[in-house]
C-alpha cells in the first residue's frame, strides 16, 4: 500500500515521529535487551543511515524487541532540492542501523543504534536463538550505500560478495562471484560503485581492487514489513552477479581501503609497502590527475609516502629517482632532498650541491660517506676508516641471492647494509569527515601517522606541533610506548558557539573543530590522538545560516556552497618555525576559552556567548598586531566573511592537566669525599644548613628556573617539588584572537589555552652526574697500546652516541698483574699509594674510533701527584683491562630509557650530526651555576657553596600519565572508557568508530511556538572485538553513560 | 586398590625375573603398539618412508612408566609398525629428530622425562623403520629404560630435567675436541607446562653419559620452542605468559651447555596476561615468527627486521598481523607449495577444523573440517613424493578420535585417536582434504 500525505501531514507526522525518536534517543529509561550471545568472530561494522528505517516494538517484559521496517519519512523539502539551509535540515529522517559480519557463522549482526542502549536486533522470535541475515562464506568485510538501502558483504571462503536488500534484512538468492579471497568492500558514496579488495588474485597475477556498478533497492509495498518476509531482490536494480568488474592492479598486498568523505577517491593502504594509493572513482574526480598507468578513471592516480623520504617508494623531489637510487639518500632514515621528510640533518653530502666544485654532488662524489658530513672536499674530510661497507664487498650480505649494489636495498655502493630499511606494518587507515587528514595507524612504529589529504603529503608531526620536537625519531604521533595502536577512527568534532545577538544568531557563531582521531591500542585503552583545533569566526551566508549538526555530517556534498568550508582548511605543515615558543603571548590571556563552562555543547547559546562576551568579533588591524606579535600569520587566514586559526598539536591527549612531572623528590648521592667536605664548610660556616640534606645551599643541584615553586618548598628547597622545568609546559598553546566588543577598537583579546603536552616524556630516571659515567662506556674488553701505551684500545664503544670527548677522563679499575699472576716490580706504578679507587686515573687527549689516546695527569705545583703518572702497558696490564669514561669538570644527564642525547652518530668511524643535531638541546652537560637546556626539560644547576666532586648526583624520576580520558580542555571529545571492561585485545580487526545516529533533527517551521533544534551530536564509538564476540558501544557525548556489551 | 597393589607387585616381580634374561622387563598393563592411543606429538624421518606418532596414554589406563608409545608408521603401507615401535612414559609430548636423523627425542611428563631413542633400520624395513633403545646388553629394544634422561649426569647429584617437559627443539652444533676433531653435539631446548623453567641439554657425539644440563626461569608454562632459522636463538612461548621468550643456550668449547642468554622478550597481546601460545613457527629463511595463541584465537604474525636500519644490524620482531582463527588453536606449521608460496596451517582443537592462511595477505584461504580435534600436524617433504624443497602431504593427529565400530578406548576397540592425512597436492581432486586416516 502506498503511502501519500500532504505537506502539513507531513509535517505533522514528521514532527511526531522526530520527537519520538528524540524522545527514544535520549531516554536513560531505555534498558538494554539481554539477548542470548549470538556473535561470533565479528570483525567490521557498517552503518545503514539513510532511507531505511527500523521500528522496535517492545514485546515482552524482558524488553524483546520485534522489528518492522519501513522506509523514513521524507519531508516536503528533501535535501537533494536546491534548499541547503535549515528549511532542508529539518525534514528528513534518518535510519541508524548498523551492520556486524561475522566471520565463522557467516552472518550478518543488525544492531539498532539509534538508541541510548543499542541493541542486537533479533531478527526471527519465532526461531530460537538470535537469528541474523545469512550471507556468503566467512564474511570479513561490510559496506553500505549511501541511501543505506543496500549492504554488501566481502565473503573470504566463499570468494564472493553479498548484496542485502536493507529494507528486507535479508541477503539475496544469489553471491557475486569474486577472483579471489577479498578482504575489503566499499561502496562510493558518490557513484555507488562496489569497490572490493582483494589481496592476491587466484591466477597469480596479483592484488587488485574490482570495481562494478553498485546495486540499488527501492522500497517496496510489502513495507512496512518485518525482516526477511519478502524477496530480497524485489524493487532491486544491479544485483545481477554477471555483471562485469573492471579490474585495478594493485602495486602491494591490500591492508586495508577506504573511501574519502565525498567518495570520490579511494585510499589503498598495504601491508608491504611504504605508501598508500589514492584512486579516482571515475573521470569527474580525477580532474586533473592523471592515471599512473594511463587510461582513464576509475585508475590509481597518486602515492602518499609514509614514512622517510629515502625509504617510502615515491620519488618525492622530482628529479626521477626513488630511494635507494637518489643521490641524496644514503640510507632509509634520510629525505631525497633538503626540504624533505628525514631524521638525517642535511649536510654537505646531500644538499643537492657540488660543494667542493668536482663536477659530482651528493652521492656521486666519491668522498662523501654520509649526507650528513660536512664537507665534500678531500682534503677537508675526517679521517673516515677504511672499511669495505656492505654494498661493496662482494658478499651477498643479506643472502637474497644479490650482492652490492644489485641488491635493491643497497643504498649506492657506500650502503652499510643489504637489509630492506622499509618501515613498514601499517595497520588501519580512517580519514576524516570533512577529508582534511588521513591517519594510518603502524603497528610496527606504535603511532599514527598523519596525511594532508588536501595536498597529499605525509604531515611531519613532531616537528608540525605548536612547538617543533626534533628529536623524535618517528615521523607520526607516538601512542603509548607498550602497547600497539591497531584500529582509528578519525573525527571531527565541531561546536558552535552562536551570536547571542537575535539579528545575528543564525549567521553568525563561533566554531571550534577538533580535529583528531581515536585510536584502539592493545592495551584496552582508546587514546585520542589530537591533530589540533580550529576556532573559526564565522559569517554564513549560505540559505538557512549555519549549517546544523545533522547537515554538517550528513551531507558532505552540500558542505562546499557553505562559507563555513572556509573554515576547514589547513597551512601547510610545518609551520614557520618562528611560531613556535612566544612568551609574550601568555601576557595576553584575556579569556581561557569560549567553551568552558557547564553545559558549551548545549542549546543556551545566551550562556556560553555572554561568558565569552569579550571574545566576540575582531578588527582586523587589531588582530593582524596580535598575529605578528605572535607571529601566528601561518596560523591564521580570512577568507571572505570567515576568520579561522588553526592549532597544531599532533600529540596524544594527555589524561590530566600537567601530569607530566617529577614522582617525589630528586634523590641525592652524596660521595664520601664530598660529604666530608661539606660537612668541615657547615662546621666552618655556622648557619649555613645541613650538610647531608640534598635541598642543602651547601650542595651544588638542579633547581627549577621558570616554573613558580610550589608546594612545601622551603627557602632551602631550591624549587621544592618542581624543580625541573618541563620545556612543554611553557611552550605549548593555542590561540585565538578576538576583540572586546564595548572596549577600543584596536584593543585585541585572545583565548590563549596553555597545555601540557608531554608526549615525549617517558617513565624514566634521569640522573644528573657530576662527572659522571658516560653511557656505555664501563666495559671490561680495554686493551692497553702495544707499541705506543697512549693508545688505548676501548673497543666497541661508540663515541658518537656516548659522546666522549677530549679532555674526558678514562679510568682504569683493573689492576696491574701478569698472566701468571702477581705484580712485577717494573708495573708497582699502577698500584696506588694510598689505595685510592682513581688513581689510574687519565685524561683523554684525543679521540678515534674503538680508541683514545690517553695522557697522565700532572700534579699541581707544590702537590703530590694524585694521579698515575705512567700510560699503561701491555706488559702490566695483559688481559682485558676495566675501565670507564667520565665527563670532566661537568654534570652528565642522561635518561635511563632516553639515553644520552649527544646529537651524533658514527658513520665509518668519524661521529657525524646525528639527529636532532641542529637544535641547541641536542645536549648531555651541563655546567654548575649554568642553565642546562635539554631535549625534554631544563633547569639551573645552583652552584653550592661546596664545589661538587665525582659521584655527587641526583636522580629524578619523571612520571607520564595518558589514557583516553583526557581533560585537559574540557571537551566531548574525551572518552571515559571503562577500561576494565572494554578490552579490544586484538590487533588488526578490532575496529572502532565514532558516528552521529543524528536521527532526526527537526520541528515545524510552521509551528508559531517551535523552538529551534537542540543541536545535539551523537557520537558513539563502536568496537569491534573478534577475541571476545564483543561489540563494545559507548555514547562518548554524554560522560556518564557505560559500556554497552552487544554479544 | 588391592588389585592394583598386587598387580604392581606382580609387575615388579616380573622386571625382576626378566633383568638380565635379554627379556623387556615392563611394568603390566602394557598398551597396545598397534594402534594409537591418544597421539598428540608426531615427526616424520626425512626420507618421508616413517611416521613417528608419540601416544599418550592420556587416560592412565596404563603402566604410568611404559604407558606410552611411539608408533612407527610405514607411510607407504599406513600400517603401524607394532614390532618396532617403543614404549615410553606416559604423557608424552612431542618428538623431534636430530639433523642426521639417528635419534628421535621425546618429550613425556610422566617422571619428566626426555627420551633418547635411536632411529634404527629393521630387516623388514630401511632405514629409520624402527626406533629402539639399547637393552641391557646393548641389543636394540623397545625398553626405554636406558634412553630416558631425568637427571644430568644421571647421579643423586645430577641436575634434574625440570617438571612436566612438554615442547621440544633439537638442534645440532659442533665443537672442536683437544684432538682437533669436530664433535657434533645435538643441543635439545625443552619447554615445560609446569613451572617457570625452559631447559636446554647438550648431548656430545650422541653419549647421554656426556650430557650437559641447565634449565633458567624464563617463562611461564612455556609450550613450544623453535629455533630461528641461520641463528641459535630459541623462541620460546607459553601458556602461562603474554610474551615469546628470545634465548640463546651457550655451548662453551667444552661442548657443554653453560648458560641461556635471553636476548629478547616479545610482547604478543597487553591486555591478556595468559595468552595460552601453543605453536611457534618460522619461515624458511626465518623472517617470519607465527605464534598460535588461544586466548583470543588468533595467529600472530611478525616480521623481523634489522634493528638498525641504517646498518642492517640487530633484530626488531614487528607484529604485522593478527588473524582470527577457529576455535582453540594447538599448534602452527608452514607448508610451501610447489609453486613456492608458504601457507600456514592452523590445526584448531575445538572447531575441528584446520585453518590455511596466507601469511602474505592474512586471509584465511580455507577451512579444512575434520570429524575430530587436531592436535599437531607434521609436514611431509618426502623426495619421493613432493617437489624438491616443498610439503605435499599433512599428517594430523586427532586426539580422540575413536574408531566407528568402538567409541570405547578400551583394548577391545581400536584404540583412541588417529592420524589424519591431508592432500597437499594443488593438482589433485582431493587437495586440502582428508584422504584417509591411520588408527
Amino acid at each position: 500500500m502506498k503511502h501519500t500525505h500532504n505537506k502539513s501531514a507531513r509535517a505533522s507526522i514528521l514532527y511526531c515521529a522526530t520527537l519520538c525518536s528524540l524522545v527514544a534517543l535520549v531516554g536513560c529509561d531505555e534498558p538494554q535487551v539481554i539477548l542470548p550471545a549470538s556473535l561470533d568472530t565479528p570483525t567490521e561494522m557498517a552503518l545503514s543511515q539513510g532511507s531505511v528505517c527500523m521500528d522496535l516494538q517492545t514485546i515482552s517484559d524482558e524488553g524483546l524487541l520485534a522489528p518492522t521496517m519501513r522506509r523514513c519519512t521524507v519531508g516536503a523539502t528533501p535535501s537533494d532540492q536546491e534548499g541547503l539551509g535549515s528549511a532542508a535540515d529539518i525534514l528528513r529522517e534518518r535510519g541508524s542501523i548498523g551492520l556486524i559480519t561475522n566471520a565463522s557463522s557467516d552472518r550478518v549482526a543488525v544492531v539498532a543504534l539509534g538508541r541510548v542502549a543499542p541493541s542486537l536486533v533479533d531478527l526471527d522470535l519465532a526461531t530460537p536463538g538470535v537469528t541474523h541475515v545469512t550471507v556468503g562464506d566467512r564474511p570479513v568485510s561490510i559496506a553500505t550505500s549511501r541511501n543505506g538501502d543496500v549492504a554488501v558483504t566481502a565473503n573470504q571462503l566463499g570468494k564472493s560478495l553479498s548484496v542485502i536488500n536493507v529494507y528486507a534484512l535479508a541477503a539475496m538468492e544469489e553471491d557475486i562471484p569474486l577472483p579471489g579471497a577479498p578482504n575489503f568492500v566499499r561502496i562510493s558514496r558518490k557513484t555507488n560503485q562496489v569497490v572490493v579488495g582483494i589481496p592476491a588474485l587466484d591466477d597469480g597475477s596479483g592484488g587488485a581492487l574490482l570495481v562494478r556498478d553498485g546495486v540499488t533497492c527501492e522500497p517496496t509495498d510489502d513495507l512496512p514489513a518485518p525482516p526477511n518476509t519478502f524477496e530480497a531482490s524485489k524493487g532491486c536494480l544491479g544485483q545481477d552477479p554477471s555483471l562485469p568488474f573492471t579490474t585495478l592492479p594493485l602495486p602491494g598486498t591490500l591492508h586495508d581501503l577506504e573511501f574519502g568523505p565525498l567518495g570520490e577517491f579511494a585510499y589503498a593502504l598495504y601491508s608491504d609497502r611504504p605508501y598508500l594509493s589514492v584512486f579516482a572513482i571515475d573521470e569527474a574526480s580525477r580532474g586533473d590527475d592523471a592515471c599512473l598507468t594511463g587510461g582513464s578513471a576509475p585508475c590509481e592516480v597518486q602515492r602518499i609516502g609514509l614514512t622517510y623520504g629515502c625509504s617510502d617508494g615515491i620519488d618525492n623531489d622530482g628529479d626521477g629517482l626513488i630511494d635507494q637510487l637518489d643521490g641524496q639518500c644514503f640510507g632509509p632514515n634520510g629525505a631525497e632532498s633538503a626540504d624533505g621528510i628525514g631524521r638525517v640533518p642535511v649536510g654537505a653530502c646531500s644538499d643537492g650541491i657540488d660543494n667542493d666544485g668536482d663536477g659530482l654532488a651528493d652521492r656521486l662524489d666519491p668522498d662523501c660517506r654520509d649526507g650528513a658530513q660536512s664537507t665534500e672536499a678531500a682534503d677537508e674530510l675526517p679521517a673516515f676508516d677504511s672499511a669495505t661497507p656492505a654494498c661493496s664487498d662482494g658478499v651477498d650480505n643479506d643472502g637474497d641471492g644479490l650482492s652490492d649494489i644489485l641488491d635493491p636495498d643497497c643504498y649506492g655502493p657506500r650502503g652499510r647494509s643489504e637489509e630492506s630499511g622499509a618501515n613498514l606494518g601499517f595497520a588501519q587507515l580512517s580519514i576524516d569527515e570533512k577529508g582534511l587528514f588521513l591517519y594510518a595507524a603502524q603497528s610496527t612504529g606504535r603511532q599514527v601517522v598523519i596525511v594532508d589529504l588536501q595536498r597529499r603529503k605525509l604531515i611531519d608531526a613532531p616537528r608540525s606541533g605548536s612547538v617543533p620536537y626534533p628529536f623524535a625519531e618517528n615521523l607520526g604521533v607516538a601512542v603509548a610506548r607498550q602497547s600497539v595502536p591497531s584500529s582509528i577512527t578519525a573525527h571531527i568534532r565541531r561546536v558552535i558557539t552562536r551570536d547571542p545577538r537575535e539579528l545575528y544568531r543564525d549567521a553568525h557563531a563561533i566554531v571550534r573543530y577538533d580535529l583528531g582521531a581515536h585510536v584502539v591500542a592493545d592495551n584496552g585503552f582508546i587514546y585520542y590522538v589530537d591533530a589540533g583545533s580550529i576556532y573559526c569566526d564565522l559569517y554564513e551566508t549560505g540559505r538557512g545560516g549555519v549549517l546544523s549538526t545533522e547537515r554538517f555530517y550528513m551531507d558532505p556534498e552540500g558542505f562546499s556552497a557553505y562559507q563555513e568550508h572556509h573554515c576547514l582548511s589547513i597551512p601547510e605543515l610545518p609551520l614557520n618555525e618562528a611560531a613556535a615558543d612566544v612568551p609574550s603571548c601568555e601576557s595576553v590571556v584575556l579569556c581561557q576559552s569560549c567553551t568552558e563552562g557547564a553545559d558549551p555543547d548545549s542549546d543556551d547559546d545566551n550562556v556560553a556567548f555572554e561568558r565569552c562576551g569579550a571574545c566576540q568579533g575582531f578588527e582586523e588591524e587589531g588582530f593582524s598586531d596580535l598575529s605578528s606579535a605572535c607571529q601566528l600569520p601561518d596560523r591564521s587566514v580570512s577568507v571572505g566573511v570567515t576568520r579561522r586559526i588553526f592549532n597544531p598539536k599532533f600529540t596524544v591527549r594527555d589524561a590530566v592537566s600537567e601530569s607530566a612531572r617529577e614522582d617525589g623528590r630528586a634523590q641525592c648521592e652524596l660521595p664520601e669525599a664530598f660529604a666530608r667536605s661539606a660537612a668541615a664548610f657547615v662546621a666552618n660556616n655556622p648557619g649555613v644548613g645541613s650538610a647531608t640534606s640534598c635541598g642543602s645551599k651547601v650542595i651544588p643541584q638542579p633547581v627549577a628556573l621558570t616554573v613558580p615553586t610550589r608546594g612545601n618548598a622551603s627557602p632551602d628547597d631550591f624549587g621544592g617539588e618542581e624543580r625541573f622545568s618541563l620545556i612543554e609546559t611553557r611552550e605549548r598553546r593555542y590561540f585565538f584572537g578576538s576583540v572586546e566588543e564595548d572596549g577600543p577598537e584596536d584593543h585585541v583579546r585572545a583565548i590563549v589555552g596553555l597545555n601540557t603536552e608531554d608526549f615525549r616524556i617517558r617513565e624514566e630516571d634521569w640522573t644528573i652526574e657530576y662527572e659522571g659515567i658516560l653511557p656505555g662506556t664501563r666495559r671490561s674488553d680495554g686493551l692497553a697500546g702495544e707499541d705506543d701505551p697512549s693508545v688505548f684500545d676501548i673497543g666497541t664503544v661508540n663515541v658518537c652516541l656516548s659522546d666522549v670527548r677530549e679532555g674526558d677522563w678514562l679510568i682504569i679499575n683493573s689492576e696491574p698483574g701478569t698472566d701468571t699472576g702477581g705484580i712485577p716490580d717494573s708495573c708497582m706504578g699502577f698500584v696506588s699509594p694510598d689505595g685510592a679507587d682513581d688513581f689510574l686515573s687519565y685524561r683523554i687527549a684525543e679521540v678515534r674510533d674503538g680508541e683514545v689516546v690517553l695522557e697522565t695527569v700532572s700534579a699541581e705545583d707544590g702537590e703530590d701527584a694524585r694521579f698515575v703518572q705512567s700510560l699503561p702497558t701491555r706488559s702490566c696490564f695483559p688481559r682485558g683491562i676495566s675501565y670507564e669514561i667520565r665527563a670532566a669538570d661537568v654534570w652528565v644527564v642522561s635518561g635511563s630509557e632516553s639515553g644520552l642525547a649527544s646529537g651524533k652518530r658514527r658513520v665509518d668511524g668519524v661521529c657525524v650530526p646525528g639527529n636532532g643535531a641542529p637544535s641547541e638541546r641536542a645536549n648531555a652537560r651541563a655546567e654548575t651555576g649554568e642553565v642546562f637546556n635539554g631535549p625534554l626539560f631544563s633547569f639551573y644547576l645552583y652552584p653550592g657553596l661546596v664545589a661538587p666532586e665525582r659521584g655527587l648526583a641526583y636522580v629524578v624520576s619523571l612520571d607520564r600519565n595518558f589514557s583516553s580520558a583526557s581533560t585537559t580542555v574540557r571537551s566531548a571529545t574525551n572518552i571515559t572508557l571503562d577500561t576494565d571492561s572494554l578490552r579490544p585485545s586484538f590487533l588488526d580487526y578490532t575496529l572502532s568508530f565514532v558516528h552521529n545516529p543524528a536521527v532526526v533533527e527537526a520541528y515545524d517551521p510552521d509551528a508559531p511556538d517551535a523552538k529551534r533544534p537542540v543541536a545535539v551530536l551523537y557520537e558513539t564509538i563502536v568496537t569491534v572485538d573478534p577475541s571476545d564476540n564483543t561489540v563494545y558501544t559507548k555514547l562518548v557525548s554524554q560522560d556518564r553513560s557505560s559500556v554497552v556489551f552487544l554479544r | 586398590m588391592a588389585r592394583w597393589g598386587w598387580l604392581s607387585a606382580a609387575a615388579a616381580l616380573l622386571i625382576a625375573l626378566f633383568v638380565g634374561s635379554g627379556c623387556e622387563p615392563y611394568q603390566e598393563p602394557l598398551p597396545k603398539r598397534d594402534r594409537l592411543n591418544f597421539p598428540v606429538g608426531l615427526a616424520l624421518h626425512p626420507s618421508g618412508d616413517y611416521l613417528y606418532v608419540v601416544n599418550s596414554n592420556f587416560d592412565s589406563r596404563y603402566s604410568p612408566e611404559y604407558g606410552g608409545t611411539v608408533a612407527v608408521i610405514d607411510t607407504e603401507s599406513l600400517e603401524i609398525r607394532s614390532e618396532h615401535t617403543p614404549y615410553i612414559p606416559s604423557y608424552g609430548g612431542h618428538i623431534r629428530l636430530n639433523e642426521d636423523a639417528t635419534r628421535a627425542y621425546v618429550t613425556a611428563r610422566r617422571g619428566d622425562s626426555l627420551v633418547a631413542l635411536d632411529v634404527s633400520g629393521s630387516e623388514d624395513g630401511g632405514i629409520g623403520s624402527a626406533l629402539t633403545c639399547p637393552g641391557t646388553n646393548g641389543e636394540p629394544s623397545s625398553d626405554p629404560d636406558n634412553c630416558i634422561i631425568r637427571r644430568v649426569p644421571d647421579n643423586e647429584d645430577g641436575a634434574r630435567v625440570p617438571a612436566d617437559p612438554f615442547g621440544l627443539e633439537v638442534t645440532r652444533i659442533t665443537r672442536t675436541n683437544e684432538d682437533g676433531e669436530r664433535v657434533p653435539i645435538d643441543l635439545i631446548n625443552l619447554s615445560h607446562l609446569s613451572g617457570d623453567a625452559v631447559t636446554a641439554i647438550a648431548i656430545p657425539d650422541g653419549e647421554i653419559a656426556g650430557a650437559s644440563l641447565i634449565s633458567a626461569p624464563l617463562l611461564d608454562g612455556s609450550n613450544q620452542i623453535r629455533r630461528r632459522p641461520g641463528t641459535l636463538e630459541m623462541y620460546a612461548a607459553g601458556r602461562r605468559s603474554n610474551r615469546v621468550t628470545v634465548y640463546l643456550p651457550y655451548v662453551n668449547a667444552s661442548g657443554e651447555v653453560e648458560a641461556l642468554i635471553v636476548r629478547e622478550d616479545i610482547l604478543l597481546n597487553n591486555v591478556t596476561a595468559n595468552v595460552d601460545a601453543r605453536g611457534i613457527a618460522f619461515d624458511e629463511e626465518g623472517e617470519r615468527l607465527y605464534v598460535a595463541t588461544r586466548r583470543p584465537d588468533a595467529l600472530h604474525v611478525f616480521q623481523l627486521r634489522p634493528e638498525d636500519p641504517e646498518t642492517g644490524q640487530g633484530t626488531r620482531h614487528e607484529l604485522e598481523r593478527v588473524i582470527p582463527v577457529g576455535d582453540q588453536p594447538s599448534d602452527v606449521v608452514v607448508h610451501k607449495t610447489p609453486e613456492g608460496k608458504e601457507l600456514i596451517f592452523v590445526p584448531c582443537y575445538d572447531e575441528r577444523s584446520i585453518h590455511v592462511l596466507d601469511p602474505e595477505t592474512g586471509v584465511v584461504l580455507r577451512e579444512i573440517e575434520l570429524d575430530e580435534s587436531p592436535y599437531a600436524i607434521a609436514m611431509d617433504s618426502a623426495p619421493s613424493r613432493c617437489v624438491e624443497g616443498t610439503t605435499c602431504r599433512a599428517y594430523v593427529t586427532l586426539f580422540a578420535d575413536a574408531a566407528e565400530v568402538s567409541t570405547s578406548c578400551d583394548d577391545s576397540g581400536e584404540g583412541c585417536g588417529s592420524v589424519a592425512i591431508i592432500e597437499l597436492d594443488p593438482k589433485s581432486p582431493r587437495y586440502l582434504q582428508v584422504t584417509t586416516k591411520i588408527r
